[in-house]
C-alpha cells in the first residue's frame, strides 16, 4: 500500500516537474528578452566618409555631403522654393539579384527639421534616376533629399545605416530573402553649401 | 534492458527520418515555382503564352545608339550583354517582362534599365501572335560573370507555374566587341 | 500492441471506430466541396466556356446588354505584315447594373485559334479615318462603367494588330463579368 502511494507520487512529481520546467524555462527567456530590449542600445560603430561597410543587401561607403540650391552638373535642379542635400555615395550590390530597394538604407538622425523623406537616386555614370543596382557592378550614386529653402540647415549631418540579414528560407513561403531590418553604424559628416548656396535663411 | 535499447533506436530512428523529411520537403516557393523549358541557341522555343529564339549573343565594352537626334553612348563598370532574339505571343497577344541573365555562378540579372530609349527592345512591346518580334534583350553585367551564363525568359520575373525557357548561351554563337551600335544590328 | 494495463475497446467502441472511419468516404468530400465552393464558382464565372454563335450581323445578349457588330474593318497596314483592325461595336443597355461590371474582355480570333487583345490606337490615326470622323466612340471598359440608363446605344470600338493573312478568318468575341461562363462570338461564318 505504501510502496504504491510512493510511485503515484513520485509519478505525479515527475509530471509536475517537467511541465514546470518547460514553462520556467519559458519565462526565463522571454525576462532575459525583455531585460535586453529595455537596455540602452549599444552605442553604434561610427565610419569615417569613404570608410566602406557591409550593409546586408549593400556594400556602401559614404563619401560627402552638400546643400545647394542651384541647377547642378548632374542635371538635377531643385523644385521652386526648394534646396536639396545631397549625399553621394559609393554602393555596390552584394545580394545574387539586381534589385531597386536602395531607398531604405540612409535615416537622417537626428532628423532635419523641413526636409522631404523619400530620397531621390542619381546614378552619377549617367546622369540620369537610378533605376537599379545590379550583382557585383559598383556605382557611385548621389542620394538627394529635399527641404524648404528657409529651413537652416545644422552644421552636421547625422546618418544611420540599416541592414538586412539573409534568411534563405523565410517562415512563409520558404523562399530566401532579406529580412529584420537593423541599424548597424552611423557616420557624421559636416555639411557643405555649394554652387552658390546663399538661398538659405538671411 | 534490451526493450529501453529498441525503444531509443525507435526514438532515433523516427528523428532521423522527421529531419531528412524536413531537409528534403520542397519548400512552396520551389513547388509553385516556374516550370522550366530548356532549349538551345538558334531553336525556336515555344512556351506557354510565347515563343522564343535566341540567335546570337554580343558582348561589348560600350553601347551607342541614336535617339531624338541625339548619338547615346552608355559605358559600364562591366560588360554589356546583348541578346539578338525573336519573340511571339502564342496563342494570344502577351507582354513578357521576365527575362533574366543567370551567370555561372547563380546571380540573376534584370534586363538594363539605363536605355530607356535605346531602340527596339523585347518587353517593351507587346507581342502578337502571328507577328515575331526581332528584338534585343540587353544585360550589365560584370566581366567574370560572362562566361557560361543561361539566359531565363518568361512571361514575368517571378513566374509561378508557369513556363521559363532556360537557355545555355552558346560560345559559338558569342561576338565580342568595344563599341556596339544597336542601330546597325537590323540595318539590312 | 496494447500496453498491459490498457483495456481493450469492447465490441461497442469498435463498431463506433468503424462507423466514424466509413463516415470519413462521406465526411471528406463534403468538406472539400463546402471550402472549395467559392473557388469553384469564381472559376465558372471567370472562365469563357460556352460560345453564343451571333452571325456577323446578328445581335448576341450578354451581360445585360444586346451586343452588334457593326462594322470590322481594316484600315491600315504595316511593312511588318501586319493589319490595322477596326471592330465597332453596338451594345443596347437592358440591364445597366449587371452591365457595369468590369472588366469587359473583348478580343479577335482567327481559324487558328491565335487571339489578339485590342491595342491602343493613338487618338491621331483614328482622326485620319474619314469614316470615323464624326462618330465619337470610346473602348469597351469605359463605355458600360457609366452605367448609362436601360435603352441607352452605347458606341464602342476596339483596333486590333494581327496580321495581314488572318484578317480573313477573323472573329470577335465579347465576355462579361455579368455573362460568364458564357461569352459571344460575332463570326462571319456561323
Amino acid at each position: 500500500m505504501l510502496g504504491f502511494s510512493l510511485t503515484a507520487l513520485r509519478q505525479t512529481l515527475f509530471t509536475r516537474l517537467s511541465a514546470g520546467i518547460g514553462g520556467l524555462l519559458a519565462l526565463c527567456l522571454t525576462t532575459v528578452q525583455t531585460i535586453i530590449a529595455a537596455m540602452p542600445p549599444d552605442a553604434l560603430p561610427k565610419l569615417r566618409p569613404g570608410e566602406t561597410i557591409d550593409a546586408g543587401r549593400w556594400q556602401v561607403a559614404v563619401q560627402s555631403a552638400v546643400v545647394s540650391t542651384q541647377p547642378r552638373d548632374d542635371g538635377y535642379r531643385p523644385p521652386p522654393g526648394m534646396k536639396a542635400l545631397a549625399v553621394d555615395i559609393d554602393i555596390l550590390n552584394r545580394t545574387a539579384e539586381s534589385s531597386n530597394v536602395f531607398g531604405r538604407i540612409f535615416t537622417i538622425d537626428p532628423p532635419i527639421p523641413g526636409l522631404k523623406p523619400d530620397p531621390i537616386h542619381y546614378l552619377m555614370r549617367d546622369r540620369t534616376m537610378l533605376a537599379a543596382l545590379h550583382p557585383g557592378l559598383p556605382e557611385r550614386v548621389r542620394v538627394i533629399w529635399t527641404m524648404p529653402n528657409q529651413a537652416p540647415i545644422p552644421p552636421n549631418l547625422r546618418l544611420t545605416i540599416t541592414a538586412e540579414s539573409f534568411k534563405p528560407r523565410d517562415n512563409l513561403l520558404a523562399a530566401p530573402g532579406w529580412f529584420n531590418p537593423k541599424v548597424i553604424a552611423a557616420i557624421s559628416l559636416p555639411l557643405h553649401e555649394e554652387w552658390g548656396g546663399g538661398g538659405g535663411a538671411p | 534492458m534490451i526493450r529501453l535499447l529498441t525503444r531509443l533506436a525507435g526514438i532515433v530512428i523516427a528523428a532521423a527520418l522527421l529531419f531528412a523529411m524536413q531537409r528534403t520537403t520542397p519548400g512552396y516557393s520551389e513547388i509553385t515555382g516556374p516550370i522550366p523549358v530548356s532549349g538551345a541557341m538558334g531553336q525556336s522555343i515555344a512556351a506557354r503564352g510565347f515563343s522564343f529564339r535566341a540567335d546570337k549573343l554580343i558582348l561589348a565594352d560600350r553601347i551607342r545608339w541614336r535617339a531624338y537626334g541625339r548619338d547615346i553612348e552608355r559605358d559600364s563598370s562591366g560588360l554589356w550583354a546583348v541578346v539578338v532574339a525573336e519573340m511571339e505571343g502564342r496563342p494570344a497577344s502577351v507582354t513578357a517582362n521576365g527575362a533574366l541573365w543567370r551567370s555561372a555562378s547563380g546571380r540573376r540579372y534584370t534586363p538594363s534599365q539605363r536605355l530607356a530609349t535605346a531602340p527596339r527592345q523585347l518587353g517593351a512591346n507587346r507581342l502578337e501572335p502571328g507577328l515575331p518580334q526581332r528584338g534585343l534583350l540587353i544585360f550589365e553585367i560584370p566581366r567574370e560573370e560572362a562566361d557560361d551564363a543561361t539566359l531565363l525568359v518568361s512571361l514575368i520575373r517571378w513566374p509561378r507555374l508557369d513556363s521559363e525557357i532556360r537557355m545555355p548561351l552558346a560560345r559559338d554563337r558569342t561576338e565580342s566587341t568595344d563599341v556596339l551600335d544597336l542601330d546597325g544590328l537590323f540595318d539590312g | 500492441m496494447a500496453e498491459p494495463g490498457v483495456a481493450m475497446p469492447n465490441p461497442e467502441q469498435r463498431r463506433f471506430r468503424r462507423r466514424c472511419l466509413w463516415a470519413l468516404v462521406l465526411v471528406l468530400p463534403a468538406a472539400f466541396a463546402l471550402r472549395g465552393w467559392d473557388n469553384v464558382l469564381e472559376w465558372w464565372h471567370g472562365k469563357d466556356l460556352f460560345e453564343r454563335r451571333i452571325a456577323i450581323d446578328g445581335v448576341g445578349q450578354l451581360g445585360g446588354a444586346d451586343w452588334r457588330l457593326i462594322s470590322l474593318q481594316r484600315v491600315a497596314e504595316r511593312p511588318d505584315g501586319a493589319a490595322i483592325v477596326l471592330a465597332e461595336l453596338e451594345a443596347v443597355v437592358r440591364e445597366p447594373e449587371a452591365l457595369a461590371r468590369l472588366p469587359c474582355r473583348i478580343a479577335a480570333t482567327d481559324a487558328q485559334g491565335r487571339r489578339w487583345l485590342p491595342s491602343f490606337l493613338p487618338p491621331s490615326q483614328v482622326s485620319r479615318l474619314p469614316a470615323l470622323r464624326n462618330r465619337p466612340a470610346s473602348s469597351c471598359g469605359p463605355a458600360i462603367a457609366q452605367k448609362a440608363r436601360s435603352g441607352t446605344v452605347l458606341a464602342i470600338r476596339e483596333s486590333f494588330v494581327v496580321p495581314r493573312d488572318a484578317f480573313e478568318s477573323l472573329a470577335i468575341t465579347i465576355s462579361l463579368p455579368a455573362g460568364r461562363p458564357h461569352y459571344l462570338r460575332f463570326a462571319r461564318n456561323p
